[in-house]
């Protein structure tokens, strides 16, 4: 086998059902290809989307942080990119809305139960693990500290 | 909607899969053809000359992640960290990019990065992180150098 078809076979929405029974989480389909579900960690409780799309499977915590009316300020803007250095896997940014999220976006082709462990281990723990310090950013920014 | 708890990022994964051999990726990059310097066991490094320039990329494979780097893709600029306009727009970017990322390293400067898991790591998914690289650093560059430009307008 060619190292091409080796990794040619695109996963389905279908497998992402299957993977999260497998898993033990449970979920809701919103759409065909978009599944919602939810993890409580230390720190909070998060609403997480993943979404199956024809070269990718994204999986999003979208807010993880609301922007405040005026936006980000430059602590919570270097806090969010800063992480993003440390965060395996996981990447945060800001949406068109302004808010902050973190997702974990991977190939759909290839993509095994292994990935989706890692990438909902992924996003579960630096959610959790980056929220606070962030809100901390927040209340820096918000008192002109 | 009953709710999961968080597991950590290194749950097993059944059955288990070997990731990448570091003897591997010299195959991907021949097959790719790029040239490359296996500058330690399980460190690689290439180059690519875009528009905007030329970009060192750094390749680590671990037992866990390969990670493709562009480090330093932007350096802050002299005795000053990156401003809200630049941390506004690369955090913004990373909401456009699909696989890569941006972020601020520890001296303050910007990179460019792809993670993958190693198991299940193949041929095309080596494709997928240099390209994304390569068109990433490349399309986005103009408008970095745009920020920084704006933010140091406002400093002085």
């Amino acid at each position: 086998m060619s190292q091409e078809e080796a990794g040619s076979v695109r996963t389905s929405a279908a497998e992402i059902a299957r993977f999260f029974r497998r898993y033990g989480w449970s979920f809701e389909r919103l759409e065909n290809d978009t599944f919602r579900t939810g993890f409580r960690g230390k720190n909070a409780a998060f609403v997480a989307l993943v979404r199956v799309m024809k070269h990718w499977v994204v999986f999003t915590v979208n807010p993880l942080l609301k922007a405040p009316e005026h936006g980000f300020g430059l602590a919570t803007l270097r806090a969010l990119a800063v992480a993003n250095q440390h965060a395996n896997l996981a990447k945060l940014g800001i949406d068109d809305d302004g808010d902050a999220f973190i997702n974990v976006e991977l190939p759909a082709e290839g993509f095994e139960f292994c990935h989706f462990v890692a990438a909902l281990g992924a996003l579960a723990h630096f959610a959790d693990t980056l929220v606070v310090p962030l809100l901390q950013a927040q209340i820096v920014d918000e008192r002109g500290l | 909607m009953r709710q999961g708890v968080a597991t950590g990022i290194f749950a097993p994964c059944y059955p288990r899969r070997v990731g990448p051999a570091a003897d591997d990726i010299a195959e991907y990059f021949d097959s790719y053809g790029w040239g490359y310097v296996r500058a330690e066991p399980t460190v690689y490094r290439t180059a690519f000359t875009g528009e905007t320039g030329r970009y060192d990329v750094w390749l680590k494979v671990t037992d866990t992640w390969v990670f493709f780097c562009i480090n330093p893709f932007v350096r802050k600029p002299t005795g000053e960290p990156h401003g809200v306009g630049t941390l506004q727009a690369v955090l913004r970017a990373n909401h456009e990019v699909n696989l890569a990322k941006f972020a601020v390293d520890d001296e303050g400067d910007l990179l460019l990065s792809v993670e993958l898991p190693a198991e299940g790591f193949c041929y095309t998914h080596f494709c997928d992180a240099l390209t994304a690289l390569s068109h990433y650093a490349d399309g986005y560059r103009p408008r970095i150098d745009a920020a920084i430009a704006a933010d140091q307008a406002e400093v002085v």
